[in-house]
């Protein structure tokens, strides 16, 4: 069943392996984009670049990208509410799904009237059930205007994360009185007025706590204040607002320097509240949220059920948390480990004994498995329905774990030959991605996918395919270099050791907590938190605070058309 | 008109509210009859194409036989209030070089661009009927059933109009204000007006020193504020006297009860006039892996199913069976209510279609477009199969373009809402299908 290839062309993969980048001065390989995307995030200071992260072109030290505007995302939505009210309802859950852009992270849409009515219900819901005997600082009596007056500037703060504005004020108190008067409302309803009104306002949704102080500018760039790097280290690191010590620290000018913001991402590090967060890290990074959804062929994987999936990202979790969190915080670590949390669904999978019903530490064989990569479920969310998908899971290392970008495939792929027509998996996907039209862009990424081919669609290990012997033996191109391997296991270690690696970790972990896709202003940056991550001692973790205190998190370019004074 | 009943004792247990309430309504109220029956536009669109063998009929007549594996059997009763239109491309996709972008094709079907940069019809027609005084609360209505974030409804400016997925909200969006004494609703509305009005005074505040990208995400904020202070302003959300369909009380919802209860409560509010112009983006998974259909024991996901030509069209067409059966039940709703000598589905255009023309291609032309209704007698709507450029005449299953530009049906569709234009979408492609479809 050939297929008609007059129809396929290429869409922007070269036929060469990329590398050839005239500014290329040798060292780490310039993977065609990475994380980046060069619009999203040119610097004022003007070094441009291909929006490279891979860092030994000279990255100008004092460079720092912009900072579009975000809403708050559902969860932060939620987590914030929480904060602020104590309210656990989670009402986000009713909003639009957020949006996914380039990178693994998404970001809230547009607000249009959908949201906005959303967004009015929620507030409404909140304010009703606020309990404002925690809430107000005042008591009505004997002066209410004054009491409500302080609500504004105390509990708005909280809310605007920053102080509030006489204007803002004036327009919140006129709901206020508009309540008491107009609608009849008693002091404790103009009170949740106000709550209602403040959870609609632009900078209660927006990551924007500026204010009408005008944007303090150095050499061209803007320099946040203490109230946006308070926010911006909590939403990075919490998830949520900022908490009372981070909220006096910005009061008290305590946030401007490296080493005072240094000082508080470790020391919220050392909580539990930042390992619940950046949990939703890896998940996202990985992409493990999306196993919700996956469905296998129910006659070729019956056993791939809802208990199982939630198996194999807890095993995947249980990793993630015990090595980059707590343990030496090293992805070598991460990509190599024979550790695993495992439970009985899983056990079949693995082929292994455990007893009861929880899960248990053990050691993997290290013949068949080795970190993050060989793990089943990673191999199931990116295995097909009734088989491996050598494509699928080349493309998806190659973009979240090595940060390279593939263009979209032409819309008129055909599909790969079906196994009752004989082959290996790989023999079939092969044929399939040595096409004329496909070559190009699947010279990037079939090598590393055919590498997981001892792998079945759910993670299960296996020696032959269709009857055939697995051939798991590929290369791929590795800091500049081609690299040959066995299989999966190998290849993990060869990433583990290789310099890209700890660069789109880093990468990633700035595109999460700058909530954009990172390009050629970040850099040195990222510099500084890849050297942070080899020399600090705790790994993920140095690479985080460093990052959270560096210059393209403390420093902004000003944005087109913004009126900065 | 004639009165229908209004059951407020449903409305209540919908809204969830105690029927204790019932002895303080007023008498129903009743709006000033219409002069004239008002028309409307429903659009509908579903991802994955059709099994272009069976779908297109060989003759200039639709045919829906049960014996062809035909996906239209639900539609049959409504086959002589039908139009089947073959040949049109999305003409502005194919010129972008997009031509297998079916996956990404809802921005350009019923806005008639390249990339959503137009308002789409519904959009169109709405902001056409209210600058003529048309107030509504509830005029423009974009729904869906899958909360996926996808939608064929554009606003101005790119703007993507999110559906409305949940059938509660939309309950009581639509019928909520019936169901409260006047002076209660009074103060509700008052109390909501005065929300806006702040948010409004906010954002403008709040956008005034941004950059342009940003303030352009305040100003689309702003937008949805002054919709919801339009529709607030129009009928005062109260909307007439009308039978609410039952939705029942559980609020965790399969698929198939979503889908049914979105139908009938679209079906509830044109019929009622609450609305006119809804856009119904129906099913499209944008080409990923996760869309099943175990209520009609199918296991398979619908994307590799769509693929699979001609082993897997009977599997495929009993989706889209389903799928055509949610539309029939509309087309059912709407052709059971009298209005004067007509139904209200003679008085619509029910306009379905797909993003792509076979499931397997992808290929944006020859796409599938149906209509059910004449719009109050604009087109003439016989269960003709008409085909138009390079596909008249032709007597084949259709996969290459046709070479008419479906510009000209979306113009057709506001020309019939009395909202003249001489093209509609990207002026390049001017003109409309009134010759030959009326």
């Amino acid at each position: 069943m050939l297929l008609n290839f007059a129809l396929c062309f290429i869409m922007g993969c070269t036929a060469s392996i990329p590398g050839g980048d005239a500014s290329d001065s040798g060292g780490a390989p310039q993977r065609p984009g990475g994380v980046g995307d060069p619009g999203a995030a040119a610097s004022a200071s003007g070094s441009g670049g291909a929006g490279s992260v891979a860092g030994s072109v000279a990255a100008d030290p004092n460079a720092a990208g912009l900072m579009p505007l975000r809403r708050l995302s559902r969860s932060e939505y939620n987590n914030t509410v929480a904060d602020l009210l104590n309210d656990n309802t989670q009402p986000a859950d009713d909003f639009p799904p957020d949006e996914s852009g380039t990178t693994p992270f998404p970001n809230a849409g547009n607000a249009d009237s959908l949201v906005v009515s959303r967004l009015a219900e929620a507030a409404a819901a909140l304010a009703k059930t606020a309990d404002l005997s925690t809430l107000l600082p005042c008591q009505a009596s004997p002066d209410e205007a004054a009491c409500a007056g302080r609500f504004v500037d105390e509990f708005g703060a909280k809310a605007f994360r920053r102080p509030v504005l006489a204007a803002e004020k004036a327009r919140l108190l006129a709901v206020y009185q508009s309540g008491r008067a107009e609608e009849g409302l008693d002091f404790n309803g103009g009170i949740r007025s106000l709550i209602e009104a403040m959870l609609q306002s632009a900078p209660f949704l927006y990551h924007w706590e500026l204010g009408p102080q005008p944007a303090q500018l150095e050499a061209g760039l803007v320099r946040l204040g203490p109230y946006e790097l308070a926010s911006r280290l909590s939403y990075f690191l919490w998830g949520s607002m900022p908490d009372q010590e981070l909220f006096t620290a910005a009061a008290q000018n305590q946030l401007s320097s490296e080493t005072d913001l240094q000082a508080q991402a470790q020391r919220m590090l050392g909580n539990s509240r930042t390992k619940g967060n950046l949990r939703s890290f890896f998940s996202l990074w990985l992409g493990l949220e999306e196993m919700r959804d996956r469905t296998k062929d129910a006659e070729a994987y019956p056993e791939f059920t809802d208990d199982l999936k939630a198996a194999m990202t807890d095993e995947i979790d249980a990793l993630t948390t015990a090595v980059m969190l707590e343990g030496d915080g090293r992805i070598e670590t991460l990509l190599t480990t024979t550790q695993s949390q495992m439970s009985a669904p899983l056990a079949q999978v693995y082929g292994v004994n455990v007893s009861g019903s929880g899960s248990q530490l053990m050691t993997l064989d290290s013949g068949q498995r080795g970190g993050l990569l060989t793990r089943a479920g990673f191999q199931a969310l990116y295995g097909g329905p009734t088989g491996s998908n050598p494509i699928k899971r080349g493309v998806e290392i190659y973009r979240r774990v090595l940060c390279g970008t593939v263009p979209p495939p032409p819309g008129n792929v055909p599909t790969p030959k079906d196994a009752s027509q004989g082959g290996t998996t790989r023999q079939r996907f092969n044929d399939h991605g040595e096409q004329e039209c496909a070559r190009g862009c699947h010279a990037l990424f079939d090598g590393i996918g055919f590498a997981f081919e001892n792998y079945d669609g759910i993670g299960r290990y296996r020696t032959t395919d269709n009857n055939l012997p697995v051939d798991a033996a590929s290369s791929t191109l590795l800091d500049g270099k081609q690299v040959s391997f066995k299989n999966g296991v190998e290849l993990s270690q060869l990433l583990a050791q290789s310099a890209e690696i700890k660069q789109c970790l880093a990468a990633q972990v700035a595109s999460y907590g700058l909530g954009r896709p990172v390009g050629s202003a970040d850099t040195a940056s990222l510099n500084a938190a890849v050297t942070a991550y080899m020399t600090g001692g705790s790994g993920f973790r140095d690479l985080v605070a460093t990052l959270a205190a560096s210059r393209t998190f403390r420093y902004r370019a000003p944005a087109d058309g913004e009126v900065l004074q | 008109m004639s009165r229908v009943q209004y059951s407020r004792r449903l409305l209540l247990q919908g809204l969830g509210l105690s029927t204790a309430l019932l002895p303080l309504l007023d008498a129903e109220q009743s709006d000033a009859q219409a002069a004239v029956v008002p028309k409307r536009l429903v659009t509908i669109a579903w991802g994955h194409g059709v099994c272009e063998e069976y779908f297109f009929p060989k003759t200039d007549q639709i045919v829906i036989d049960a014996n062809n594996a035909q996906s239209l059997e639900a539609l049959a009763p409504f086959r002589s209030k039908m139009l089947q239109v073959c040949g049109l491309d999305n003409q502005a996709y194919l010129d972008a070089g997009r031509d297998y972008d079916g996956h990404t094709g809802y921005p350009g079907l019923f806005t008639g661009t390249r990339d959503g940069s137009g308002k789409s019809v519904d959009q169109a027609v709405a902001d056409g009927l209210r600058a003529q005084g048309v107030n509504k609360s509830g005029l423009h209505l974009v729904v869906g059933v899958e909360p996926d974030g996808n939608t064929i409804s554009y606003g101005a400016n790119k703007q993507k109009n999110t559906p409305e997925t949940d059938p509660f909200k939309l309950f009581t969006r639509l019928f909520a204000g019936a169901a409260l004494p006047p002076d209660q609703l009074a103060k509700v509305l008052a109390h909501k007006k005065s929300m806006l009005d702040y948010v409004g005074k906010d954002l403008e505040a709040f956008g005034a020193r941004l950059g342009r990208d940003d303030r352009a995400k305040i100003q689309a904020h702003l937008q949805g504020v002054r919709e919801l202070e339009t529709n607030l302003a129009a009928d005062g959300g109260g909307g007439k006297a009308c039978a609410a369909p039952d939705i029942g009380a559980s609020r965790t919802l399969d698929t198939p009860t979503r889908s049914k209860l979105m139908f009938s409560l679209i079906g509830a509010a044109l019929r009622c006039d609450l609305t006119r112009v809804v856009s119904m983006t129906f099913y499209d998974d944008h080409g990923k892996y996760n869309v099943r259909f175990p209520w009609l024991n199918i296991s398979d996901d619908y994307h590799p199913l769509a693929h699979a030509k001609r082993p897997g069209y009977a599997t495929k067409n009993k989706i889209d069976a389903w799928l055509f059966s949610q539309v029939a039940l509309l087309a059912k709703d709407l052709d059971e209510t009298k209005e004067l000598d007509k139904t209200a589905l003679d008085n619509s255009v029910i306009v379905a279609s797909s993003e792509m023309n076979a499931g397997w291609s992808h290929y944006v032309g020859g796409l599938p477009f149906l209509l059910i209704g004449s719009c109050g007698g604009y087109f003439k709507a016989d269960g003709r199969a008409i085909k138009l450029g390079k596909w008249a005449g032709k007597k084949d299953g259709f996969t290459s373009a046709g070479g008419v530009p479906h510009n000209k049906l979306l113009a057709s569709l506001s020309n019939a809402m009395d909202v003249p234009v001489q093209s509609f979408g990207d002026a390049k492609y001017a003109g409309s299908l009134d010759t030959e479809l009326r």
